[in-house]
């Protein structure tokens, strides 16, 4: 039981107290109790996981940038990652998770554009913004595309405009044409979309033949054999990874290599690119990416690599994508003052993303980054100890479809 | 007309016979030890694997690639006498379905196992420097490495009949395969044998994983891509004979090649066209014996 005096003196005491805590919670101290939550969705088992290593480490960057310059409306931003098994239904069953019970505020990721789908399907339902910076299919943004979906990053159709713009600015208007590319839908619609792009700049191109081995084939043989028979100048193939990696090894160990000119449309990426050197690399080959950091010396470009390798021990790729939108997202939180999804996403239409590659416009009627395509020669580049695509050739906002074009293929 | 489909032929050859590789050891399991590995790819990949951790740590070197061939095949021989030790044994009375649920978890688990200590990038190996050029043969141009590989397919067919039909372990196996009970009424140990045939067969796995290398790329998944094409193989030419493995590689790898030929769009499927006739006209195979 306590006197009177001593309640009363603790009574001062606990006022007292109080009063400092209040003190401390006006000083700039993010309310570690209190985060805004972002959800990171992509595979984690499987082959396709290396993709999700290389987008991850920017998303990581970019919360801790912003954790240290005052988070997001003083509070902290916290990443949580779900793995959806390149599975639209676990995708769509990790994005319930996420949306309900965790409570984030937006979602990032899929490198599989079917998964996407479905999950850009549920968070339009849900009206929650969610954004993709691995999956490539155009229709994402056009026929699938809606309010609350964002895409800061090439997709496949731009890829292969530029990609035809580029080899005939590069090679010249080479008229005789063969394509060598991966039998699935994302092959097929690159490959309608390049020699499409293509005819336009040279009308009187033709197509001398057409190979569709499988992902992951691993013989390429009958196709280079096939090749150098035929009267080819120039050879389109959109195989990746691995697949480009065998196409030409085995194109050096028959003596194609030099002889015909290649588009290897993505070839040029920082997987794949870390693996030429002087003593192996495709000769005649353009390659493109959409962040070839090293054939880029702006300081901004410069200081990303730099500080991605520092602290997570790997270059760019998709990273750069993944960085500049969350990066984005927390400035755009904090200019609309609010988490109301709608004010962020009218604040985020037509808004400038800064990125190592430059100011990126998001465009506005259909939430597609105005993202360019670099394509270049594959040479030695200076400063790195491997090869890859230099001299390159931007191409940004010219080869995306048109607002009137997306208008159409989004009409019910 | 004849540059081409000579030139299809000679590729034609060389995938079937690094499929050959892989099957001969698929093959030889299922006869002798009548157990369906599907996990045999598996080993393939483990032998790409360690052919690039042998070339890469013992200097960079391309002709570093002679070392690991010797090296890899070994390593996965040893990890399939592991493998047979503690997973197989057990499962040799069970039930056809057990032995598939089993070799595919073990599929995963290899997977997994790889992943843990190579991580999810994909490597790269070069071919070594006397292979790595071409060779003008009747106006057909031929790359020394898939002359190589041809020739290790007769190879290693040549030395598997020698060591089946010339030795006395071969007389031994041939015992095993044939009846295993009066094998082992005769006093042979049975269960030797059958650790010696897995070994062996992961040891042949690892060599084609090795071969393939250098002229691909090594990563997750690669076990896929060689799964399929191997049960057709096997089917077309018979389980558990090894020239039937030989003469199912061949004929695989040249319906594919001259198939491009005639049908670009369909040419993935021909094996399967001709795996589905064998199956329909002689269904143990054409070298294999009706059971």
């Amino acid at each position: 039981m306590m006197g009177h005096v001593a309640k009363k003196g603790w009574i001062i005491v606990l006022g007292l107290v109080l009063l400092a805590s209040t003190g401390q919670a006006q000083a700039k101290e993010l309310d570690a109790k209190n985060p805004i939550i972002m959800g990171y969705m992509n595979a984690f088992t499987g082959p396709a996981t290396l993709l999700t290593t290389l987008e991850v480490p920017g998303i990581q960057l970019a919360v801790e940038e912003i954790n240290s310059t005052g988070g997001i409306l003083g509070r902290p931003l916290k990443l949580i990652t779900r793995d959806d098994k390149l599975n639209p239904e676990t995708g769509v069953r990790e994005a319930k998770d996420l949306v309900v019970n965790e409570k984030v505020s937006w979602i990032h990721g899929c490198t599989s554009s079917g998964v996407a789908r479905a999950v850009s399907a549920y968070m339009k339902g849900e009206k929650k913004i969610f954004a993709t910076s691995v999956a490539k299919s155009e229709k994402l943004t056009a026929d699938w595309g809606h309010r609350y979906f964002f895409r800061p990053t090439t997709n496949a159709e731009q890829e292969a405009v530029a990609t035809a713009r580029a080899a005939v600015k590069i090679f010249g208007p080479l008229k005789k044409l063969y394509n060598c590319s991966p039998d699935y839908e994302g092959g097929h619609a690159s490959w309608r979309t390049f020699l499409a792009a293509y005819k336009k700049l040279v009308p009187d191109a033709v197509v001398v033949g057409e190979a569709w081995p499988k992902l992951g084939n691993q013989d390429f043989t009958a196709n280079i054999t096939a090749i150098m028979n035929s009267e080819a100048q120039l050879v389109f193939t959109c195989f990746y990874q691995t697949d480009i990696l065998t196409l030409i090894k085995q194109s050096r160990s028959l003596g194609m290599d030099g002889k015909v000119a290649i588009a290897a449309i993505w070839g040029g990426f920082y997987d794949v690119v870390q693996k030429y050197n002087k003593d192996f690399y495709p000769q005649k080959t353009i390659a493109a990416s959409h962040y070839p950091f090293w054939a880029m010396d702006t300081p901004a470009s410069k200081a990303f690599v730099e500080k991605l390798k520092s602290k997570y021990n790997v270059l760019p790729s998709f990273s750069v994508n993944s960085y500049a939108f969350t990066k984005l997202m927390a400035k755009t939180i904090n200019k609309v003052g609010s988490l109301d999804t709608e004010k962020v996403v009218d604040a985020l239409e037509g808004a400038m993303m800064e990125t190592p590659v430059g100011p990126i416009e998001i465009r506005a009627c259909d939430h597609q980054s105005m993202w360019p395509f670099m394509v270049g020669l594959v040479g030695p580049v200076p400063g790195w100890d491997f090869y890859g695509p230099r001299d390159l050739v931007s191409v940004g906002k010219e080869a995306y479809p048109s607002c009137e074009d997306i208008a159409k293929l989004r009409k019910p | 007309m004849f540059k081409i489909i000579f030139g299809q032929v000679i590729s034609g050859l060389s995938v079937g016979m690094v499929f050959f590789l892989i099957s001969i050891g698929l093959s030889m399991v299922f006869g002798t030890l009548r157990v369906l590995n599907i996990a045999h790819a598996s080993f393939y990949m483990l032998g790409a694997y360690l052919s690039y951790t042998v070339t890469h740590y013992l200097g960079a070197s391309s002709d570093m690639f002679w070392v690991a061939l010797v090296l890899a095949p070994v390593g996965v021989a040893i990890f399939g006498g592991i493998v047979e030790l503690l997973l197989f044994r057990p499962i040799y009375k069970a039930d056809l379905l057990y032995q598939l649920v089993l070799t595919f978890g073990l599929i995963l688990v290899i997977s997994d196992i790889i992943k843990l200590l190579w991580g999810v990038q994909f490597y790269s190996i070069k071919i070594p420097s006397i292979l790595d050029g071409q060779v003008k043969l009747m106006g057909v141009t031929l790359s020394f490495y898939h002359l190589f590989m041809i020739g290790m397919g007769p190879l290693v067919l040549g030395l598997s009949w020698m060591i089946l039909h010339r030795t006395k372990l071969g007389r031994v196996i041939r015992a095993v395969t044939y009846n295993r009970d009066m094998a082992s009424a005769l006093g042979v140990n049975v269960s030797l044998v059958y650790t010696f045939v897995f070994m062996l067969a992961s040891w042949l796995a690892g060599l084609g994983g090795t071969l393939m290398a250098p002229m691909s790329a090594i990563f997750l998944g690669m076990d896929v891509t060689v799964t399929i094409e191997c049960f057709i193989i096997i089917v077309i030419g018979g389980f558990g004979s090894l020239g039937g493995a030989f003469l199912g590689a061949v004929v695989f790898g040249l319906a594919n090649s001259l198939g491009l030929l005639v049908l670009p769009k369909l040419a993935i499927a021909f094996g399967f066209i001709i795996m589905a006739l064998i199956l329909i006209v002689r269904p143990w195979g054409i070298m294999g014996k009706p059971e």
